[in-house]
């Protein structure tokens, strides 16, 4: 009878996590931000975050901000 | 119609970020010739005019950094660079001749050695969930990117059937008629969820999706958790994870989207995952088909020209974004991963693409919601051109469903 194929998968290195990548080398996430300050300038002065997105620098804060917006827009939603 | 398609109750989409298939699958040519990967001899010439060879070489972080440039007018250049249009006289040459990779790295830092690691390919075994996959199921050597360009356009296609004219990361805005599969699975009463990581990843799809529609999203631990109780939708899109941040528990949440240049091998971990969340639960593993794709090639070699396919009429791209380039969404972006997943599939399954003039078939983002559709048997009708004409998939699940045995499982480390 054949053996199952168990497929052992590498532990991501732990090096590779940086919050501290600068935004600059993700364009993908540079957008991403830009267009959650898109739909965040459209919510009541009340709800929104107060963040500058020109002062994020970071991954790491680019998803803060995205977290804090999502979660408003979930909120919303509740209401 | 097949057992498998009998058995079929959900389809579940992970879309991945920005890979080639020749880099992520090209070795697996060396292991099985039907699959269109490398031979080892394609080039494209450096600033030098020396040609500069594809080789195994690829890491799993480090090579693609700066990020290689994918918005259209970049990627024009990596297809069509040595014909009219790039210095070569002469008429229009409809089949790009895939040679200008490494010359539009070289724009980016003007580095003639770093713009060779355009041309590097993961090593058979070298990314063992992939590539098992795709030697254990459906492997397609004919799936592209939708349109020649970045993110935002192409998964457009995937959740509407089209990017409504866009071929850049700006903002689109759905127009009438055309609704996403999302909208059109619920008026039909079905269900379905798009599972973004988590919220500080969130979804590309925020302006038209997320703002209006946030009771559709869920997160990846719900996906899990789904997974385990049976109670998943008709159909999942799901979207990894965007960035490295520190999650809800404090943890370390490294990227899994392997957008350059974050880590390759997360998301292998993460595809094992979804793999195995399917997998483990019998009932769930006999009624679900799994696709796994990439959205677009994200600026890396592949050596398969995209074919030209219907225009979206009526929609054309804005010469600002294109670089002065008329592109009315009559041929595709740069061919990506795709594999499909289920035990109806016979093992070692590849589907033939462009390289067969006879039996090949083309496969692009606009299949997803036309595969959807047509199995949900949603309404057919407000549907993109380029949807109406996407070739569907799951007439790849026969009559006969492997045993447990003959199904590999990912081990995952903890």
């Amino acid at each position: 009878m054949a053996e199952q194929l168990v497929v052992r998968v590498p532990k991501t290195r732990r090096s590779s996590f940086d919050p501290n990548r600068p935004l600059t080398k993700n364009v993908l996430l540079q957008t991403q931000v830009k267009h959650f300050r898109h739909v965040e300038e459209k919510l009541p002065l009340a709800e929104q975050t107060g963040i500058d997105i020109a002062r994020l620098a970071t991954e790491g804060q680019a998803a803060d901000y995205i977290r804090r917006v999502t979660q408003k827009l979930h909120a919303r939603a509740k209401d | 119609m097949s057992a498998g398609l009998d058995n079929l109750e959900h389809i579940v989409v992970l879309m991945m970020e920005n890979r080639s298939f020749d880099h992520m699958l090209g070795a697996l040519y060396a292991q099985d010739p039907r699959i269109n990967g490398l031979r080892g001899n394609e080039t494209n010439p450096d600033t030098t005019n020396e040609p500069v060879a594809v080789q195994p070489l690829a890491d799993f972080q480090g090579q693609l950094d700066p990020d290689p440039d994918h918005h259209f007018p970049a990627v024009h250049k990596q297809l069509f660079f040595g014909t009219p249009g790039f210095g070569t006289p002469g008429p229009f040459v409809p089949v790009p001749p895939m040679q200008g990779f490494v010359q539009s790295y070289w724009d980016q830092e003007h580095n003639v050695a770093h713009s060779h690691k355009i041309m590097y390919y993961f090593a058979a075994g070298s990314l063992p969930v992939l590539h098992t996959l795709a030697r254990s199921y459906a492997v397609f050597n004919g799936w592209f990117a939708s349109i020649p360009g970045p993110t935002t356009c192409n998964r457009a296609f995937a959740h509407y059937g089209t990017s409504f004219g866009q071929v850049s990361l700006d903002i689109f805005y759905v127009k009438e008629p055309f609704l996403s599969i999302y909208d059109r699975l619920l008026q039909a009463g079905r269900t379905t969820k798009l599972y973004y990581f988590d919220q500080s990843s969130s979804t590309i799809e925020v302006v038209n999706l997320l703002k209006n529609q946030p009771r559709i999203f869920a997160t990846y631990d719900q996906f899990l958790e789904d997974c385990k109780r049976g109670t998943l939708p008709d159909y999942s899109f799901i979207e990894p994870n965007y960035s490295d941040h520190i999650g809800d528990g404090g943890g370390e949440l490294v990227a899994s989207d392997q957008h350059p240049d974050h880590d390759v091998q997360e998301g292998e971990d993460f595809i094992a995952s979804i793999y195995n969340a399917i997998r483990q639960n019998p009932d769930l593993w006999k009624s679900t088909a799994l696709l796994l794709t990439y959205d677009e090639h994200g600026g890396i070699h592949d050596h398969v020209p995209p074919p030209s396919c219907v225009a979206d009429t009526p929609f054309q791209a804005s010469l600002q974004d294109t670089g002065g380039v008329p592109f009315l969404f009559d041929r595709l972006g740069v061919r990506v991963p795709a594999i499909l997943i289920s035990p109806w599939i016979p093992k070692g399954t590849v589907v033939p693409g462009p390289e067969d003039p006879v039996n090949g078939q083309v496969f692009e983002h606009a299949s997803i919601p036309g595969t959807v559709t047509r199995h949900f048997g949603l309404n057919p009708d407000n549907r993109s051109v380029r949807e109406k004409n996407a070739r569907t998939f799951l007439d790849l699940l026969g009559d006969e469903m492997r045993p447990d045995v003959d199904c590999p499982h990912f081990e995952r480390s903890v």
